[in-house]
């Protein structure tokens, strides 16, 4: 059964300002573009007047970092009222967040703190997902985020925990390769079972990105290209999920553009691959 | 208290720096301890921050230097962790908290840099109205232009400065060496807007921030006429209030209200 009717979008980049005018410009070959809701959540001014622009030629989608979805804070009304109403001014094609909590009582860390795998959490959270859903009045799309911790409290994996969510939420998936990699390696996990774990007909996007190796892990940095065994992972995703959007982060160092559409080019050659190997002995 | 928000408070607290409180949550790591990986979680957190600030006040990072700035950092966010979900608005205490810091009380320039710095970013994204244009003002009835009232787009400000704040500010855009700080005889009125997209300062004389705080407090064309009448010579005021509000009006900074009934 296909849990969702959300279009497939092709390849994407994230929208940064270093690039909106030679994306206006030169109209890159891009198909879409994936847009952090909270750098558009602001009154008025040159940031929104681009995204207009660029919401008339490219099919957009929204991002957020600060939903804290599994935060046992209240839900900040304020903070779902902006994005509502930005989502109203240029219409995404869906909106993300990530599986995580970013802050209580009344603070917010500004990372993306990792969840307990427990039934509490598991009900907490699924039943915020709802919430959400119900007040943007359209389905959540949750991802995996990149983590450097685990808690002893932890009862199941992290892709069981996220399949149940997902069932439980009745939410869509946004599948990080490049976070289930990181992970994998920090908490020594296989990565091709976390993605075989994945429920296939809940994945609507995918992320690739680069990382940083630190002192005793990965660190989930977004400031240099998808490294090889990303893409790998990414070629055995594309096997069990199928045409899936994908699109490619980089918020740190970030090159030209062309740099990017070429990396993006890679994206489009391994999933040609991957989803169509006979045509390439044809 | 439930097992997933103490998990979260402890683990928060930590972070925060408030109590390193939060190792036995940890479950152990393949490789490196529990220490060191929470070590991820509380140095990203002061640097992100770092950078959220330093986003918001390049000529301020720059003038005081990088460890200066990182130090200042810290000690911003531990007087004001951040408590909005949108990084844009964490840094919005800062010049306060510098014209109130101990470390910069001999330097109100600090402040005063942070303070053009804040209103130029607030000015960039600031809400939108649509300005009045000459050819608005051409269409207005001369024998009714008296009466007529404007008002200051959102988008659009004055500030104080004490200090050559605005002059270290413009040396350090040209990648000059800033010139040393000093106070300034009289305050210093300085115009922030946003004109075509971009956010734009001027210094105003002290007749036309007379005029402009009149415009602003809503009072008519003939009434600010006859306030520069008393401020310089009465035979030229409608001829130097007419040139300010073409100066306005070219600038895109005034909208025009009704008239008052």
């Amino acid at each position: 059964m296909t849990h969702h009717t959300l279009p497939y979008l092709g390849f994407g980049l994230g929208l940064r300002p270093q690039h909106y005018r030679e994306i206006l410009e030169t109209a890159p070959h891009v198909d879409w573009f994936e847009v952090i809701s909270e750098n558009y959540m602001v009154p008025g001014g040159q940031p929104l007047r681009m995204l207009d622009r660029i919401a008339e030629s490219y099919p957009l989608v929204m991002h957020g970092v600060s939903l804290s979805i599994a935060s046992t804070a209240d839900l900040d009304m304020d903070y779902l009222a902006q994005l509502k109403e930005l989502a109203r001014r240029i219409e995404p094609r869906w909106i993300s967040d990530h599986l995580c909590w970013t802050g209580v009582h009344g603070v917010n860390l500004h990372d993306l703190l990792p969840v307990p795998y427990t039934e509490e959490a598991l009900a907490h959270v699924s039943d915020r997902i709802a919430r959400v859903q119900d007040y943007l009045g359209r389905r959540l799309v949750i991802e995996n985020v990149s983590s450097y911790i685990t808690y002893e409290c932890s009862e199941i994996s992290e892709w069981d925990f996220v399949a149940e969510l997902a069932r439980r939420a009745d939410c869509l998936l946004l599948l990080d390769v490049n976070n289930v990699f990181v992970s994998g390696m920090n908490h020594d996990f296989d990565q091709r079972a976390f993605i075989e774990s994945i429920p296939v007909d809940r994945v609507v996007q995918f992320h690739l990105a680069g990382h940083s190796e630190g002192e005793t892990c990965l660190i989930d940095t977004h400031d240099q290209p998808v490294c090889e065994e990303v893409w790998t992972l990414y070629g055995k995703a594309l096997e069990r999920f199928g045409t899936v959007s994908t699109m490619i982060e980089r918020d740190d160092n970030i090159p030209p553009l062309a740099e990017l559409v070429a990396e993006l080019d890679t994206a489009r050659a391994i999933a040609a691959l991957a989803l169509h190997p006979l045509e390439r002995v044809s | 208290m439930s097992s997933l928000s103490d998990l979260q408070a402890r683990l928060q607290a930590d972070i925060l720096g408030e109590g390193r409180d939060a190792e036995d949550l940890i479950a152990p790591a393949p490789h490196g301890s529990r220490a060191s990986r929470l070590d991820v979680y509380r140095r990203a957190y002061v640097l992100r921050l770092t950078e959220f600030l330093g986003n918001d006040y390049e000529k301020l990072r720059i003038y005081l230097g990088e460890t200066r700035f990182s130090r200042m950092a810290r000690d911003y966010a531990a007087a004001h962790p951040s408590d909005t979900p949108n990084a844009r608005w964490f840094s919005r205490h800062l010049p306060a908290f510098l014209r109130q810091s101990k470390a910069f009380l001999q330097h109100p320039e600090v402040g005063e840099l942070a303070m053009l710095e804040q209103a130029l970013n607030d000015v960039f994204d600031g809400p939108e109205a649509v300005p009045t244009t000459l050819a608005d003002l051409a269409a207005i009835d001369p024998t009714a232009f008296g009466n007529v009232r404007f008002a200051l787009v959102p988008a659009c400000m004055t500030v104080e400065a004490r200090s050559n704040a605005t002059s270290i500010w413009s040396a350090i855009r040209c990648a000059e060496t800033p010139p040393a700080a000093e106070p300034l005889d009289m305050p210093q009125h300085i115009l922030v807007w946003r004109q075509a997209g971009s956010s734009r300062f001027r210094i105003l004389g002290e007749e036309e921030f007379m005029a402009l705080s009149c415009v602003a407090e809503g009072l008519d064309f003939a009434t600010i006429c006859e306030m520069l009448a008393t401020y310089d010579d009465p035979e030229t005021a409608a001829l130097r209030a007419a040139n300010y509000l073409r100066g306005w009006i070219e600038a895109e900074i005034l909208v025009r209200t009704p008239a008052a009934s």
